[in-house]
């Protein structure tokens, strides 16, 4: 980003709110043993359901756990599984991206319908699938996502690719035979990150929402490791009586997701102000 | 026209085959035996036997993939290890409710992201545009698991006055139909009003300004029936996405759907019913796109052309 753009950026009240929301989060996941008040882990039976107040900012769970301190540690489960997810689709989805787009021919088309049939599954239900396969852990939930992430990146690479490989940079990396995969490391891919890495921001929030799901399905994130999903599940059973332990976990997903929306789109706004909507 | 289609069914071919391809995998990629997994680990040896036999899990594996695709093709999506009902009865009964909630869904979708996107667009920059925007992004920033719970607490709880949760008169669809649509809700509005304000800067419109026409005719009888194409395309989209959307939301709400089958045979380890229900959503979705496609190719004739 050049300094018009930086300027731009920072007159984005969305984005900067964005990114000021995102690094919290951060801060609060690498840090969490320092900030959280109580152990996450250790049960008062005695005290379940205590609703929110002095000693117990959001109250305590169904097992007597302080639910404040459950949810620091869940931006760890949250914020990794963001990361790794689309560090690991975006990678792939680079990589089988550019092949498709590059080279075209018979590769494109096997690629292409690979991507129109793992298309054909509407989002969760693709990891919904992978995972009563796998069954249900964090781990599992990660491979789940990856597996239906890269398809996005790949698609989205491809036809990139496809218009900027006819760039007469291109062309001219080309005449003085410089070999494919340094005409897409170097010349290629650079000049076509931008929207990758909008979208990428965007798919960390899908990647926390996927894992929340999940877990919300009973399909994530195991007890006793706190994920927001899961503590989200935990809580319905008591929202008739205990809604503290619904409402927290949800609010604290609704704003890291909330982050990454608002970055992705100011993102958006001074890359491409075309696409402004 | 009929051309088109043919061409985008044409199309569609691999994609279902490959869907059917993967739903097969489903059951042959779990780790271990999935009969012993289904039956758990103190069934005894002529049970888990039976079940193999009778799940054809006995044969080579091609054999049984192409049973799998003949049984597909006849309508045949096998019988339910815990009811031993035939999986397409067990999902036709399901079906009807995941449609309703989705047309709920729409219904409120609509109702909110037309007449938001619409006056966003005409009061660009205004603090209703501005309001609107954001109210979009936090549509899209709900997550759905989250909103279904807070309206059961605001709604049946503290006012009471809609029901927790289950199927029953309009008053049981309204806070699911809301959960499911509000997403739909924020993308649509997004999408109105760029398509809206991209329309706008049109010479035709300029020339319809110029004739003399009221702003509202301008808007309403230019404007807007242009603007609204690429929309088709997002709710089609959408229409699909709230197809999986369903599965959480009809969780939330005890709605007896396809969705909550799906979970609930996961759960059981019911896995004939697994893969008839991943099998129908994928193919509803299929075919929603492909409608929305052929709308779209209708309303817009460059379309079939390309």
């Amino acid at each position: 980003m050049n300094r018009a753009g930086y300027n731009k950026f920072l007159k984005n009240r969305l984005a900067v709110a964005g990114l000021i929301i995102i690094l919290s989060f951060l801060i609060v996941a690498i840090f969490a043993p320092y900030i959280a008040p109580c152990n996450i882990y250790a049960l008062d039976l005695e005290k379940r359901l205590v609703p929110p107040g002095t000693g117990h900012i959001m109250g305590l769970d169904d097992l007597g756990r302080d639910i404040f301190s459950r949810i620091i540690y869940g931006a760890r489960v949250s914020l990794k599984v963001g990361i790794i997810t689309v560090f690991v689709s975006l990678t792939a989805g680079i990589c089988i991206g550019s092949v498709a787009g590059y080279f075209g021919g018979r590769v494109d088309e096997v690629i292409m319908r690979i991507i129109d049939i793992l298309l054909a599954f509407p989002g969760i239900l693709l990891a919904v699938a992978v995972v009563s396969i796998l069954g249900p852990s964090l781990n599992n939930v990660i491979i789940a996502l990856c597996l239906v992430g890269w398809v996005t990146y790949a698609r989205l690479v491809r036809g990139q690719i496809l218009s900027a490989k006819e760039n007469e940079y291109v062309m001219a990396a080309k005449a003085i035979g410089a070999p494919a995969y340094r005409i897409l490391s170097l010349h290629i891919i650079p000049n076509i990150l931008s929207p990758v890495l909008i979208q990428a921001t965007l798919g960390i929030a899908g990647a926390i929402v996927g894992e929340a799901s999940l877990s919300f399905l009973g399909l994530g994130t195991q007890a006793p490791t706190p994920s927001w999903g899961s503590m989200l599940n935990d809580g319905r059973r008591y929202i008739l009586t205990a809604t503290h332990l619904t409402a927290f976990p949800g609010l604290a997903i609704m704003l890291v997701v909330m982050g990454f929306n608002f970055l992705g789109d100011g993102l958006r706004d001074v890359i491409d102000p075309k696409e402004n909507v | 026209m009929l051309n088109y289609l043919i061409r985008r069914i044409y199309l569609l071919i691999p994609v279902v085959l490959g869907v059917s391809t993967l739903v097969f995998l489903i059951i042959h990629l779990i780790p271990g035996d999935p009969v012993v997994l289904m039956l758990g680990d103190s069934a005894i040896r002529a049970d888990i036997e039976s079940l193999r036999g009778k799940l054809g899990l006995d044969k080579p594996v091609y054999i049984q993939y192409l049973n799998f695709l003949l049984n597909l093709f006849r309508g045949d999506l096998g019988r339910s290890i815990h009811t031993d009902k035939p999986v397409i009865q067990t999902i036709g009964e399901r079906f009807p409710a995941t449609f309703e909630l989705a047309m709920g869904g729409v219904i409120i979708s609509l109702f909110i992201a037309l007449p938001l996107g619409i006056i966003s667009a005409l009061k660009k920059d205004t603090i209703i545009d501005n309001g609107a925007r954001f109210f979009a992004l936090l549509g899209i920033s709900i997550p759905n698991f989250w909103l279904g719970p807070l309206l059961i607490i605001l709604f049946s709880i503290k006012i009471g006055i809609l029901p927790v949760s289950g199927m029953g008169g309009i008053e049981n669809l309204i806070l699911p139909s809301i959960t499911l649509g509000l997403g739909m809700a924020a993308t649509v509005t997004r999408m109105v009003r760029a398509s809206l304000l991209e329309v706008i800067k049109e010479n035709y419109i300029t020339t319809a300004r110029a004739k003399g026409l009221g702003e509202s005719s301008v808007v309403i009888k230019h404007a807007l029936k242009n603007a609204l194409m690429p929309v088709v395309t997002v709710v089609g989209l959408q229409l699909g996405a709230l197809l999986s959307g369903a599965i959480i939301t009809e969780s939330i709400f005890s709605w007896p759907g396809i969705g909550s089958l799906t979970i609930e045979a996961i759960n059981r380890r019911d896995y004939p019913v697994v893969q008839g229900c991943i099998f129908v959503i994928a193919m509803c979705y299929v075919v929603v796109n492909l409608v929305t496609d052929l709308v779209y190719g209708f309303l817009d004739p460059r379309i079939r052309y390309e």
